[in-house]
């Protein structure tokens, strides 16, 4: 076994407005011929930044240290110094594509959007193989067959925005592999795709990497990835190498502080323990038979197409006081659309959302004068009178008076904080906004002691959005959310954005701050072990309806739905040791067959090219609380059909 | 990419119809109409007392009693069958006549300024964002400033000097003095050429400064796109890769402005023209409007905003050339 690549005490330095910042200090790592290293770490821990020394790819400001060294091992044997070329080597060029390939978090961006997907293969393969252009055509539709794209031919003629991000990340992997690297940098690469796709290119790269005995050097945050690909693991932290070693010695029996804190904060679909049920029936918020259309404008020769699209269909559930409800599904599933449907941000098009509440006008100022009670008391009684609220069937005006009861907390904790104002200014705009409270005392007074719930230093109230981190401006938004001391709220992909360390302490704020308030969450999310931790009951959505609604524990550990098996079946655990066989899922929906026995529900998975019965498709209850979304068959089970087993 | 086309013509003709109406108001705007002003300019000093009636039988003879949406046919008829503009009242000829040659002269202005301009802005504004930073882009930053703030007509002044100094030759007018009135040959067209690039270069230099500016800016926002990252990853040589990526996307903003570029270098011709001793359309459609002469107005007017909408239509088709998106996202 020989090495192919040997970092040695690779320091970066960035010229920077504030001086001299080295994001990467004195990190060393080596890769042997045929494996995989995995580089962990969170964001800023400088480990991107040092695989982009390796190709030469550093931004302007960057330079290495004069004792880095970067010794690569090229196909003709020759090992040299990448640390020591300069740019616009030859060698460099041929480096580039040729013996090292890289592939981005980004399928989105990797690709220009002015050139076909074939044509940047190609350019490729020219470059490094001295084939004609329709060698490396045929060449190009040959990798895009070896990574799974369907009709390659069709294909390689399309412009990326033609494809879906998986497929995108595909055509990468394509593209990188096509000029015959022997090293493969993959940078993120499944960061951005949904768990489905997500273990589908992991496979994908498994299988390509074996059989073309390339090494490759795997960047992820995601532990769970790392131990399914890598042999050997170099934990980052802050700019250097805090811990290095095999994936097995390294997630087993962490030596290092830091590795140990990271792999406790990681959720674990594992080894999660959901909460409990709630033990009451008092509920929030009913939605029921609820869908919602879109409209796409198709531009035609002079006139302009409209066509319905439902991008939620048929949606019924409820969310009690308390309770945290998780919606889970893959990207353009629908959870997005139920939550702002929910809070009238966009208006369902059919069926009804109602939000129940205790005793009329009934709102909990602690802090108000009597006189200003009295105020606020008399609008919303007028607004609204004794009994439920159908929030579906509210105008504009009584809408945005009911505002301050429901909230919502967005992913992007950088784009949705105005950087013009203070924060203590985000976080009172909804009691200024609803009209709520009208003194200034009063309204500092509830920001501060917001604030204070949710951690945030009281001096930085005064401050600017800017100089946060993720993790701080993520309170932000939540004190924002809830100064109004809604009822509901809300949290879409709240923690999605945010490292693992930080996403723990936010799941934990959530909480303490539920147990406080007894406000209900609609927490929608793509990660399903976050969402075993939070939520009492869990809602799955494909293509817009609910295929499986249930405790949490039940939906996790006793699914019975295939796409839910499927979905779950495609979480990497950080457990180097477990079997990773995810069901490929094909984008083929076989609806179960619910039929009545003695002992309750029995469901039977149709067999493939069997008749699906002409029963409509709903969600049945099949044991207690728990809802399948299936064909219902009165009759014996068919002796033909398998028997779900229980997973 | 034939639909896109197709598309884009069948609204340019559209644009062009309703502009031409605009410009037919414009026209009938000023007080009176032209029976009025001609029979004011034909008898006055004469001592003949003009009576309504008069002015009646002009305007019968000359169609001006017939209802706008008539008049309107009649006009634009004329020219787009004809290329008949109508009479020009203060000089006493057809409009055609009055414009003759300063249309190919204005129009040789203007193209020669936009080449000109695109020919320096674009790989200099390109040669700015890859080495942004350097003391090359701050000097050009500071050019690019001067170039704005300088104005036109002082810049005019200051290079007349110059050339004639260097050079020593009439550089004022578009001819030298033997081919003036000359009929059109090549040594004509060359002796043009040779007075043009200097109103040109006066047109331009602002222009440059603002067009390097933009792609500058644009370059640099397309070079640190992924998407450069991964070809420069994949091993694409540095200078094709520039052409190939960043610079094709970074001269969108560009094209997307040639038919606002045309009206700007056309605003700013008059005062260039008077310095430099020119004769062009701009200089005339102020005399025009002065006399209230709607007629060579409303003929110039019409021009320039047909070349401005038929720009457009050609930017259009080349930004979705240059971005196959564009075209895509229309159909």
């Amino acid at each position: 076994m020989s090495t192919i690549l040997d970092v040695k005490n690779l320091t970066l330095s960035f010229r920077t407005d504030e001086g001299l910042v080295k994001p990467v200090r004195d990190v060393s790592f080596s890769l042997e011929r045929g494996k995989t290293l995995g580089i962990v770490g969170e964001s800023g821990s400088g480990k991107s930044v040092s695989t982009k020394a390796v190709m030469q790819l550093l931004p302007g400001i960057a330079s290495v240290d004069p004792a880095s060294q970067i010794n690569y091992t090229a196909k003709n044997g020759e090992t040299f110094d990448i640390a020591k070329i300069r740019p616009g080597d030859p060698r460099m060029g041929k480096i580039r594509g040729g013996e090292i390939a890289m592939i981005f978090q980004e399928p989105m961006a990797s690709f220009s959007p002015i050139y076909t997907i074939g044509n940047q293969i190609m350019e490729a393969i020219q470059l490094h193989r001295g084939l004609n252009k329709r060698q490396a055509r045929e060449l190009a539709i040959e990798m895009l067959d070896k990574v799974g794209i369907t009709n390659p031919v069709a294909r390689v003629d399309q412009f990326p925005h033609e494809m879906s991000g998986g497929m995108r990340q595909r055509a990468m992997i394509a593209l990188a592999l096509s000029s015959g690297p022997q090293l493969l940098i993959a940078d993120e690469p499944t960061t951005a795709l949904d768990v489905t796709i997500q273990a589908q290119v992991l496979r994908l790269m498994r299988d390509l990497q074996a059989e073309l005995g390339m090494s490759m050097i795997f960047i992820t945050h995601d532990l769970g990835v790392v131990a399914q690909v890598a042999d050997d693991i170099a934990v980052m932290y802050k700019g250097e190498i805090v811990e290095r070693g095999t994936v097995r010695d390294v997630i087993n029996t962490p030596q290092e502080a830091y590795t140990k804190r990271l792999l406790n904060a990681v959720p674990r679909l594992d080894r999660v323990v959901p909460p409990k049920p709630l033990n009451n029936n008092r509920r929030l918020i009913d939605v029921r038979n609820m869908s919602v259309d879109f409209e796409v404008r198709k531009k035609k020769l002079f006139r302009t197409e409209v066509e319905k699209v439902r991008a939620v269909n048929n949606v019924t559930f409820d969310i009690l006081k308390g309770e945290t409800v998780g919606l889970v599904g893959e990207s353009g599933s629908g959870k997005t659309t139920v939550g702002r449907a929910m809070l009238r941000a966009i208006d369902p098009s059919e069926g009804e959302v109602v939000f129940h509440r205790k005793k009329k006008g009934d709102i909990d100022l602690a802090h108000a004068t009597e006189a200003e009670l009295q105020e606020v008391r008399s609008k919303l009684n007028m607004a609204f009178p004794e009994g439920p609220v159908q929030l579906h069937s509210l105008g504009s005006d009584l809408l945005r008076r009911f505002r301050p009861e429901m909230s919502l907390v967005f992913q992007d904790p950088y784009s949705s904080l105005n950087p013009r104002m203070t924060v203590r200014d985000i976080i009172a705009e909804p009691l200024v906004a609803s009209g709520l409270m009208n003194s200034r005392e009063k309204i500092d007074e509830r920001v501060r002691e917001i604030a204070a719930r949710c951690k945030i230093d009281l001096e930085h109230l005064r401050r600017f959005p800017h100089a946060f981190s993720g993790g701080q401006r993520q309170r932000i938004c939540i004190a924002r959310a809830l100064v109004s001391k809604p009822k509901f709220v809300v949290c879409d992909e709240c923690v999605s954005a945010l490292d693992v360390s930080i996403q723990a302490e936010i799941v934990t704020l959530l909480k303490e701050i539920q147990a406080e308030m007894g406000v209900s969450f609609l927490f929608i999310a793509h990660d399903l072990a976050v969402v075993a931790q939070i939520s009492h009951r869990v809602a799955v959505m494909y293509h817009g309806q609910f295929v499986e609604y249930g405790p949490t524990e039940k939906i996790f550990f006793n699914p019975q739905h295939p796409y839910t098996k499927a979905l779950l079946s495609a979480v990497p655990h950080p457990d180097p040791d477990a079997q990773f066989n995810p069901i490929r899922f094909d984008g083929e929906m076989v609806y179960p067959i619910a039929t009545r026995t003695p002992q309750g529900m029995s469901l039977r998975i149709p067999e493939r090219g069997q008749a699906a019965t002409d029963r409509p498709i709903e969600l049945i209850e099949i044991d207690d609380g728990h809802f399948v979304a299936c064909r219902l068959q009165d009759g014996p089970v068919s002796s033909e059909s398998r028997v779900l087993e229980p997973a | 990419m034939l639909r896109f086309t197709l598309e884009r013509f069948v609204g340019m003709v559209f644009t062009m119809l309703l502009v031409s109406m605009m410009v037919f108001l414009i026209m009938e705007i000023p007080p009176g109409d032209y029976a009025d002003r001609y029979a004011f300019r034909k008898y006055s000093g004469t001592g003949v007392n003009v009576t309504e009636a008069d002015v009646q039988a002009i305007r019968v003879e000359l169609g001006l009693d017939q209802p706008m949406l008539v008049r309107y046919f009649d006009w634009i008829g004329g020219i787009v069958l004809r290329g008949d503009f109508g009479q020009a009242f203060a000089f006493e000829t057809s409009v055609t006549k009055v414009i003759g040659d300063k249309v190919w002269l204005t129009a040789g202005i203007l193209f020669a300024t936009l080449i000109l301009t695109y020919m320096i802005s674009v790989p200099i504004g390109i040669f700015a964002a890859v080495r942004r930073g350097s003391a090359v882009d701050y000097g050009l930053t500071v050019f690019s400033y001067l170039g704005l703030a300088l104005p036109n007509f002082l810049l005019a002044l200051v290079m007349m000097y110059f050339a004639n100094l260097w050079f020593g030759a009439d550089i004022g007018g578009l001819f030298s003095a033997e081919y003036q009135n000359a009929p059109w040959s090549l040594a004509r067209v060359w002796d043009m050429l040779k007075h043009l690039w200097l109103p040109a270069v006066v047109l331009a230099w602002s222009a440059v400064a603002y067009q390097i500016q933009t792609v500058r800016a644009t370059m640099s926002d397309e070079l640190n796109k992924l998407s450069v990252t991964a070809a420069r990853a994949r091993g694409v040589p540095e200078r094709k890769l520039l052409i190939k990526y960043p610079a094709r996307l970074a001269v969108n903003p560009i094209v997307s402005t040639i038919g606002f570029d045309v009206n700007r270098i056309f605003s700013e011709l008059p005062i260039v023209a008077v310095v430099l001793g020119l004769t062009e359309l701009g200089e005339l459609l102020l005399k025009a409007y002065l006399d209230l002469d709607m007629n060579v107005a409303g003929a110039i007017l019409l021009m320039l905003t047909f070349a401005i909408v038929f720009m457009n239509f050609l930017s259009d088709l080349l930004l979705a050339w240059l971005d196959p998106r564009i075209k895509l996202g229309a159909t």
